[in-house]
């Protein structure tokens, strides 16, 4: 039977008991505590998944009236990568919504920006793919978005071979978005063997959007020589927050 | 003190979420109990002087918890459900007399209620000398704050 309490569990994979308490716990776990401890770690992975750290940091930092840091690494890159790295990462409000509703304070408390969210398959894991990564055909990736209070949207990718894919809303649904919380489309997509890049757009309104002239807007960007770093072209009120991933050779 | 918000997040946010599913049953309201958690502890960012943030993020994240079961104003649901509400509904009177203890240890002017300790005491199973050190009290302050909520704390127990 496990005399190791919850919270000592917690501190002890955490390293922050006392040092001689740490070394008593260790010495204590049975098979049922190593069960537990292998318990934590999974479910310390499934968080991060679930909610992952520039979310939850963007959401506290807002409440706080905190500026993000830039990071070293983009700070050093900058110079050389200046015309590239407009093409990594657009978010495109084309004509801002005045009216925005504001955000449900369930999951962020604050209004925040319309997220999307790539996760690829890992074998049983799974690894949140920045703006930009490399990815190969074969990768299975799982797509999700945080609608940030806008009420529609629609979720696709532009490829290097000019082919657009509808992610959401598929079977003629409607474009209205869950309002609660980060949504996991309900299947995954498995990039195939296009050329050059795959990038994926979440296209945000507060009025239903008519799905074909998005994806004709897509086609349209799709076939220019600017799809990797342009938006879409749209006569209507919407925001724009596109994700792009670099095919390896 | 400098925190990265995002590593403080990665480090010690999926324990304060499972600390907050475990306290209020309730997957929406706990991830807005840990958002609050960390955004308490991060408007006293300046003033953070621990070591082991996991103590100070645990008892931050009760008194959250706890401050939101007081809110809900219904009946428990079970054992253990019904100690934490009983503990949550604690009467103001006490929390008046006794409930506010400085923790100059950790933060300057910061506070932990006597709720916190009975929740630490009776449902964590800690020792006096744990929550003590967790709150940066003696162990006799400790006890001698449990000490005022003798009655409530022998019902509280009963309750078990």
């Amino acid at each position: 039977m496990s005399q190791v309490p919850d919270w000592k569990l917690e501190r002890y994979v955490l390293g922050e008991l006392p040092a001689d308490e740490q070394l008593r716990v260790r010495r204590q776990l049975d098979d049922d505590d190593n069960e537990r401890l292998a318990a934590l770690r999974r479910s310390d992975r499934t968080i991060l998944v679930q909610h992952p750290p520039r979310v939850v940091g963007q959401a506290l930092r807002a409440r706080l009236g905190l500026q993000r840091r830039a990071p070293r690494s983009a700070l050093v890159a900058l110079p050389l990568l200046a015309v590239a790295a407009a093409a990594l990462f657009v978010t495109a409000p084309r004509a801002p919504y005045p009216d925005a509703p504001r955000v449900d304070d369930a999951y962020f408390g604050v209004k925040g920006e319309p997220a999307l969210v790539i996760h690829r398959q890992l074998g049983v894991d799974s690894e949140r793919l920045a703006d930009a990564q490399s990815a190969a055909a074969g990768d299975v990736l799982q797509l999700s978005y945080q609608a940030m209070g806008w009420p529609y949207g629609v979720l696709l990718s532009i490829d290097g071979g000019e082919t657009v894919t509808l992610h959401f809303p598929l079977n003629g649904q409607s474009s209205a978005l869950s309002l609660e919380g980060r949504m996991n489309l309900e299947q995954g997509y498995r990039l195939d063997d296009a050329p050059s890049f795959e990038r994926f757009f979440f296209v945000t309104a507060p009025e239903p959007l008519d799905v074909g002239a998005v994806l004709a807007a897509a086609r349209e960007l799709a076939s220019s020589d600017d799809a990797a770093t342009a938006a879409l072209h749209l006569d209507i009120n919407n925001h724009q927050t596109s994700l792009i991933l670099w095919k390896a050779p | 003190m400098s925190v990265d918000v995002e590593k403080l997040y990665e480090q010690y946010g999926p324990m304060v979420l499972r600390r907050c599913r475990r306290m209020l049953r309730n997957e929406e309201e706990a991830v807005d109990a840990m958002h609050d958690t960390f955004v308490h502890v991060l408007r006293r960012r300046d003033q953070l002087e621990v070591r082991t943030p996991s103590a100070l993020l645990h008892t931050i994240a009760t008194n959250t918890c706890l401050d939101r079961l007081r809110a809900r104003k219904r009946k428990p649901e079970d054992a253990d459900d019904d100690l934490l509400t009983r503990i949550a509904a604690a009467p103001e009177v006490e929390e008046r007399a006794w409930a506010r203890i400085a923790l100059d240890r950790v933060f300057a002017r910061e506070v932990v209620s006597t709720r916190v300790i009975a929740t630490l005491v009776l449902v964590d199973g800690m020792t006096w000398e744990e929550v003590a050190a967790d709150v940066g009290m003696s162990v006799s302050g400790v006890r001698k704050r449990i000490s005022t909520l003798r009655a409530h704390v022998a019902e509280l127990e009963g309750a078990v």
